[in-house]
């Protein structure tokens, strides 16, 4: 319980710190966002009075901590594009975000672990040679060139999957798996490699320990030795590993979503960066930011849940 | 430097031995010939390759993979591989300008911090704390997008990305450096904090840093290519990988071979660059040598 309150307590300051960066970084953008509003035709009055409206005349300090009391009220501004409420619109592209992320992070797992305990298990034999080499590659291809060949193969040369677009899952179900296979594909192949080669190392020195000599001597299968005793402990380190990689979904997804028309928060914030949106891009950084925040705090809760000494530790 | 330095402890060799580690082990040596080919490539390619990697010619337009043209050209008729030579010194100068100053910035902001700590020191990592709590891509985008899209405002980005990452390590280095016993009789026999800083800290610190900026070196030619595949890097007509698939995206029907090469040379000189990264860690990271 301690632990937890002071991690809860270690967050605040992070988050206070990213939303100061969040509202500078759009303040330091060159131009006025009035004149990108209404065009460079307007009126002097007309630009003092929007300014005066939208309380841009004030200093910084205070146009500050008003922006901050709306977020923290849950008010983000409305999009000066389309005048819609930004945390509407982030409501509605959180979903398919989400699904992606999921999608990616689902496959990643599925042949990221099994591959990695065989490669530590068949240590320096011919599994090992490839599964290291297919992480390497994993890990050098960039992704976005990889959803352009994807594209290029199953979707131009055999059109096997859509290129793009986005079907809602209610409306048809088999429509959407299909518009998620490659997106979800480009975004978990990195993913895929560094959890491989962190289930590999953790898995190579598990099996190096005592305890493991024991449960082979006690004659327990290679099966209950590998999953049960070995793979456990090695699960640690890939959790951690997994909660990184969040960050990396997280940013990933921008280019992926911008790649494959994926109408998520990467697509919407890179849109609104070019429509110089500026209300949407602080409301998707700035939640996009505090999600890696969260996600972070909860790998470390699990890792408490999973290892008590690393609190005592702490 | 006028200060008398005291003697250089343990890893006085470590600076000559790095090609040798490099060298002996295969992956690193295979890697390293990849990263010469690209560095040759980059410096005397645009002497001796015939065509000019900006200037349109109309005449032949997206031309498929040939023996005149062997990458093809592109939808202004440039010949693919001299903009792909081209492209090769933006990438190699990304990697350089943004990992060198990331490194040079953050150690010496670690190294300070963890040598003296006080007041300042902890304001200054705690700037670092916020800066990593950012998912990387989403800072470079975001800093970019506030400074205006050029190659410069991302070389900028991705090192203000990479800061924290160099800041902690150096620091936590520090902190483990300056309690040994040498850093203490350095200080015993009455040396500056400059000095002791130099002469016995950082060399035996820089093993980690080094392994780090060989790995992030890839990452910032994969960085900086999503910038200008987004649009927020390199400017046309200049060739920057990423501009040049962002240009492909157009054609993939058309002229596949304007997405193949641009994409294949990422691969193969981010791979030489983790190749002869991983090789470092195993040698150099002695955590991690352990349990290899």
């Amino acid at each position: 319980m301690r632990y937890l309150a002071i991690r809860l307590l270690a967050i605040v300051p992070i988050l206070f710190g990213i939303s100061v960066l969040t509202f500078l970084v759009v303040q330091m953008v060159p131009g006025d966002p009035i004149v990108a509003m209404i065009g460079l035709e307007a009126t002097d009055e007309a630009i003092e009075t929007l300014r005066a409206r939208y309380g841009l005349d004030q200093p910084l300090p205070v146009q500050y901590v008003r922006w901050l009391g709306n977020v923290l009220q849950g008010d983000l501004g409305r999009s000066i594009q389309t005048g819609r409420p930004v945390a509407t619109m982030l409501g509605d592209a959180v979903g398919p975000t989400v699904q992606l992320a999921g999608a990616a992070l689902v496959i990643s797992l599925i042949i990221a672990i099994p591959a990695g305990i065989l490669s530590a298990v068949r240590r320096n034999g011919p599994t090992d040679f490839i599964v290291s080499l297919v992480a390497l590659f994993g890990l050098s291809v960039p992704s976005f060139w990889l959803g352009i060949m994807l594209i290029l193969a199953l979707s131009i040369t055999f059109p096997l999957f859509p290129s793009s677009g986005y079907v809602p899952f209610m409306s048809d179900p088999w429509g959407h798996l299909m518009t998620l296979v490659l997106p979800a594909i480009t975004l978990g192949t990195s993913l895929a490699a560094a959890t491989m080669r962190m289930t590999r190392s953790a898995m190579l020195e598990v099996l190096s320990q005592e305890y493991i000599r024991t449960a082979w001597a006690k004659g327990l299968s290679p099966t209950a030795v590998i999953t049960r005793h070995a793979f456990r402990t090695a699960l640690m380190p890939v959790v951690t590993l997994l909660g990184i990689q969040m960050g990396q979904v997280l940013g990933g997804v921008v280019i992926t979503e911008t790649v494959f028309s994926w109408p998520g928060i990467g697509k919407l914030t890179v849109d609104a960066i070019f429509a110089r949106d500026y209300p949407v891009v602080q409301g998707a950084v700035l939640m996009t930011a505090t999600a890696f925040v969260l996600i972070n705090l909860a790998t470390d809760l699990v890792y408490a849940l999973l290892d008590p000494r690393a609190v005592e530790s702490a | 430097m006028s200060v008398s330095s005291p003697p250089a402890p343990p890893p006085a060799k470590q600076r000559a031995s790095i090609l040798r580690v490099v060298l002996r082990d295969p992956r690193s040596a295979l890697g390293l010939a990849v990263l010469v080919v690209t560095a040759l490539a980059a410096l005397l390619g645009p002497a001796i390759y015939p065509y000019d990697p900006i200037k349109p010619d109309y005449i032949n337009t997206l031309a498929p993979p040939s023996w005149a043209h062997p990458f093809g050209t592109d939808d202004l008729g440039r010949d693919i591989l001299a903009r792909i030579i081209a492209g090769s010194r933006i990438s190699l100068l990304v990697g350089c300008v943004s990992v060198g100053s990331a490194i040079l910035l953050g150690t010496t902001v670690g190294v300070l911090s963890g040598f003296y700590g006080g007041w300042i020191s902890m304001g200054l990592m705690r700037v670092m704390d916020v800066l990593f709590a950012f998912p990387p891509v989403l800072l470079a985008l975001g800093i970019t997008a506030a400074l205006g899209p050029s190659l410069t405002n991302a070389m900028l980005a991705i090192s203000v990305v990479y800061l924290p990452i160099f800041a902690r390590l150096a620091r936590a280095q520090t902190l483990v450096v300056r309690e040994q016993t040498f850093t203490e009789s350095d200080r015993a026999m009455g040396f500056s904090d400059l000095a002791i800083m130099v002469h016995a800290i950082l060399p035996n610190i820089m093993a980690p840093l080094i392994v780090q900026a060989s790995l992030l070196f890839g990452d910032a030619i994969i960085t900086e290519s999503y910038l200008s595949f987004l649009g927020l890097g390199t400017q046309p007509p200049y060739p920057s990988w990423g501009a040049m698939l962002k240009s492909a995206i157009g054609f993939l029907t058309l002229a596949p071979w304007m997405a193949w090469f641009p994409g294949l040379a990422i691969f193969v000189a981010v791979l030489g660059l983790n190749l002869v990264g991983d090789g470092l860690r195993d040698r150099l990271d002695p955590r991690l040598r352990k349990s290899m």
